[in-house]
């Protein structure tokens, strides 16, 4: 790290330098019935620059991502980086100085033990005696991963900043077996630490679901009431994290205007959103002492009882639009709502619970999605009746703007958006109206 | 695929030569002490270009560099892998990787690995136009002014952005009879419009690219116009009445329909944990009897194209459904093992750092006989299924779930300006297959191609096509 500070600070064009040193310890194990398929280990050690370079009014930004064996050849790396960044032509923006990063838990100690009996006894053997406790069910294959991280964040402008971070990540699958009909059941639980994976209650939850899926129909055809939960709640949010980011205000591809309503027509029927960014809750996927900028970390509300209050905002963007940064966005936190669980699910219409589907994936310029239903139940009459197949479409944004959000609340570690994972502090589950479902 | 096959290696980068040569021996080592023993080393390192109305950013992409050992003890296989690619580091570290064999000796082999035919050889992949070529200021011009041209044609455009990529990929795969490599060139560029009318939001997209030079990612005038048409179709468009409805794909629909439908469901890393239900279906009829599908990394240019897999397997295509019989699956090197199967060249890795699954490559529904104006002209009341944007799969239950960002009306057999979006096409794979009528004979595979995970995860590079399908399907 000192002999690369040392060269970027007196590299010519170099106007500014970031550097994330990320050192990273990948153990896995992959398991197919209760059979070892492979166990990996990988070691990794890279880092992760930026340089800036300022001509005439403007500047210029590229990375190069140089492993421990390049750093003998660092300078010919930085002349062809200087380069590109002499071609690239941004308006000016700042880096964020020397500050004070608060303490924040993202790493799990008890990972330091012995790895291979974490990922044997602890992950692998207490997931295969759980179901081999179940008579209709298997275990078809899972994966386990235990991954730590050491971070060193620097940049020309005095950001320091040390951590280590470490993320624990489980694929399972079980299939479960009625007469000629069999069903397949994924979990991917992800934390950064052991105790926030509680394999039994994930596995119990997933083999009851497995055995619902079984006596599952395609859900009726209709407009009516939808309600998310669990994983179906995962991509949710993709949409809005977009909007309200100020590189899409500055970029001109939100819709959203700071100080304005969210909802299109300016009117909303349920309860008004609130979304707050959060990186400081404990553990979390998206809990970080600072952003990758050096931005310390925060907690802030992007959307106060549905009007857009601030963008979350890196400090180049944050000098575009000459608003304070925020750093990248962190965890995802709303409010709870004035409804119980059971009161979303009781209507004089069908209404149809969303445990899981195959993959929601939204347009996260447009809102619109569809995505097929890989477990729900249709709440009607005072029945329960689990459905798969099918799928619901509609548009996310506009559907916020008649949601019902329960009182009961969650915490869990869901894929924010399509390329980020986070973690989602809510309503166990939230309500939309205006969802088309297709089924039978 | 167009290749250079040559026995010398002097497509690779100096040190990637050195390793090479090194390899064979110290696998050999290695095998004295471990059943079997393999080496894979990638190199990746490209350039990027993101630039839009607003901003730009130019860099390189994240190299990915490593090595990779494999080694069987007759049961199951330990990877190490590591990101340094120093001889004198990898030597230091072979009682690592024998301490590896101690914690696993004492089993009894259940499986022998086949390290496949004796070879030595090393391909180039064919370009006219060597990306590292073209001056970095041409094409960053050449990026803004394609963003001026596109964002004056519609006054609705409120950002255009365009992305290209390009990359040098260089593979070394050693087993005891193996010595391949190759280097891989790759091109892609990828045109995106967003624009806003009355509060709303629309983007649409097209692109081009695969393994090929910088001659195969220029817009024709054609295209750029028919992206706008696109873009303004979009706003016109209102939600689809669910039903089942008779509809005509669009080459990019067929493509995906092919890959992500029925393509993740004959890997046979799946049929091993008894994940897919295609295995109970080989050698019975799942489609139309017109219905063709093949998977092929040996085609030359596209996205999914290779010349060895990630356990030395030569590239070659795979018939996978013939006439309407499910024949053949995709295999990696375990699942072929394991199962008895005739291996094919399917076993691939995101990166040296991720395991081997079996994966497709470029993976197509073969061409009919019927032309595509013939499909449409023979639908009273239907869709054309226009663009599509994502797809995910479900191999035990052949579920699908397909989403089209554009269908267009076709009444009593033309084209209408009704359109609709967002669709989800769901419903049981070989129901769908079965019911195809009609085959288009032009196979395109349309777009930049792009990347395919596994699950949520796994990502490794592929293409998807087909001619235009005629079918009966569930639409909401």
């Amino acid at each position: 790290m000192e002999r690369i500070i040392n060269v970027l600070d007196s590299f010519p064009g170099i106007s500014d330098w970031r550097i994330i040193h990320v050192q990273s310890t990948s153990s896995q194990l992959y398991v197919i019935g209760d059979l070892v398929d492979n166990i990996r280990k990988v070691h990794t050690n890279k880092f992760y620059i930026t340089i800036y370079s300022d001509h005439g009014d403007l500047r210029g930004m590229t990375h190069l991502t140089v492993f421990e064996m390049d750093i003998p050849h660092l300078e010919h790396r930085l002349s062809n980086a200087v380069y590109i960044a002499g071609r690239v032509g941004n308006p000016r923006f700042s880096l964020p100085g020397k500050s004070y990063y608060p303490y924040v838990e993202t790493f799990d100690p008890t990972l330091l033990g012995d790895i291979r009996d974490i990922l044997f006894v602890e992950l692998g053997d207490r997931l295969i005696r759980i179901v081999d406790n179940e008579p209709d069910i298997t275990l078809s294959s899972s994966e386990f991963f235990l991954d730590i991280q050491d971070i060193q964040q620097r940049n020309s402008r005095g950001v320091a900043l040390d951590y280590r971070k470490s993320e624990i990540f489980f694929d399972g699958v079980l299939l479960a077996k009625k007469a000629d009909l069999e069903i397949e059941m994924h979990f991917e639980p992800r934390a950064r630490r052991m105790q926030d994976l509680p394999i039994a209650e994930i596995v119990g939850r997933s083999i009851r679901e497995a055995r619902d899926s079984l006596d599952a129909v395609l859900p009726e055809t209709g407009r009516y009431p939808v309600v998310l939960t669990g994983s179906a709640l995962s991509g949710v949010f993709s949409p809005l994290i977009h909007h309200t980011s100020a590189a899409a205000q500055y970029r001109k591809t939100s819709q959203f205007r700071t100080g304005e309503s969210i909802y299109s027509s300016g009117e909303h029927k349920g309860e008004p959103l609130t979304l707050i960014s959060n990186s400081f809750i404990p553990f979390g996927l998206r809990t970080a002492p600072a952003d990758s900028d050096g931005i310390p970390a925060s907690r802030f509300e992007l959307i106060r009882e549905g009007i857009f209050i601030k963008p979350w905002s890196t400090r180049q963007y944050a000098d575009y639009l000459q608003i304070p940064a925020t750093g990248a966005i962190g965890n995802i936190e709303i409010p709870i709502g004035p409804n119980s669980v059971e009161s979303l699910l009781t209507d004089s219409r069908p209404v149809l619970l969303v445990k899981e589907f195959s993959a929601l994936m939204p347009d996260n310029i447009s809102g619109n999605f569809a995505a097929e239903i890989k477990l729900g139940y249709i709440y009607k009459n005072g029945t329960v009746v689990p459905v798969r197949g099918g799928s619901v479409s509609g548009n996310l944004l506009s559907g916020f703007q008649n949601a019902h959000f329960s009182t009961e609340a969650t915490f869990s570690n869901y894929a924010l958006s399509l390329d980020s994972f986070g973690t989602y502090s809510g309503p166990e589950a939230i309500r939309f109206e205006n969802f088309q479902i297709t089924g039978s | 695929m167009n290749k250079a096959e040559k026995n010398d290696a002097a497509g690779l980068p100096a040190e990637l030569q050195e390793i090479r040569a090194y390899l064979p021996e110290f696998v050999a080592r290695l095998e004295e002490r471990i059943p079997y023993v393999s080496a894979l080393v990638t190199q990746e390192s490209g350039l990027s270009l993101q630039v839009d109305s607003r901003q730009e950013m130019i860099t390189e992409r994240e190299p990915r560099r490593g090595i990779v050992f494999t080694l069987f003890n007759g049961r199951f296989f330990q990877e190490w892998a590591t990101d340094c690619l120093d001889i004198s580091y990898l030597e230091k570290k072979t009682d690592e990787m024998y301490r590896l064999l101690e914690e696993m000796k004492d089993l009894e082999p259940r499986f022998y690995i086949d390290p496949g035919e004796v070879i030595s050889a090393h391909f180039d992949s064919h370009f006219e136009i060597d990306p590292d070529s073209i001056k970095l200021a041409d094409m960053v011009d050449a990026c803004r002014k394609l963003i001026d041209d596109v964002s004056a044609m519609e006054p609705k455009i409120s950002n255009t952005s365009v992305m290209y990529r390009d990359s040098k990929e260089y593979k070394i795969f050693v087993n005891r009879n193996k010595v391949l490599s190759s280097a891989l060139t790759t091109c892609s560029i990828q045109l995106a419009v967003i624009g806003h009318a009355r509060g709303n939001t629309r983007m649409n997209f097209i692109g081009h690219g695969g393994v090929t030079g910088f001659e195969a990612i220029q817009f024709k005038s054609r295209e750029l116009q028919e992206m706008i048409d696109d873009l303004n179709l979009l706003f016109e468009s209102r939600p689809l009445p669910p039903g089942e409805y008779d509809v005509v794909s669009s080459p990019e629909v067929s493509g995906i329909l092919a890959h992500e439908a029925f393509g993740h469901g004959v890997e046979t890393d799946m049929y091993v944990k008894g994940r897919a239900r295609a295995a109970e279906f080989m050698g019975r009829q799942v489609a139309a009897p017109e219905v063709n599908m093949v998977d092929d990394p040996s085609l030359p240019g596209l996205n999914g194209s290779y010349f060895f897999d990630d356990e030395g397997a030569i590239a070659a295509p795979t018939r996978i459904i013939e006439n309407g019989i499910l024949k053949r699956g995709l295999t990696d090197l375990r699942s072929a093992t394991v199962l008895n199967l005739p291996r094919s060249a399917n076993g691939r890795r995101e990166s040296f750092e991720r395991k081997i699954y079996s994966r497709m490559s470029n993976t197509f529904f073969d061409a009919g006989k019927m032309d595509a104006e013939s499909l449409i002209s023979s639908i009273d009341d239907g869709l054309y299924l226009k663009k599509s944007t994502s797809g995910m799969e479900d191999p035990k239950g052949w579920g699908i779930q397909v989403i089209v960002n554009l269908a267009q009306e076709i009444k009593g057999g033309k084209l209408t300006s009704r359109v609709f979006s967002p669709i989800t096409m769901t419903g049981y794979v070989p129901d769908l297959l079965k019911s195809i009528s009609g085959v288009g004979n032009k196979v395109k595979f349309e777009g930049a191609g792009g990347m395919c995970g596994k699950g949520h995860k796994e990502m490794v590079r592929v293409s998807a096509g087909g001619p235009h399908l005629r079918f009966k399907s569930r639409l909401g």
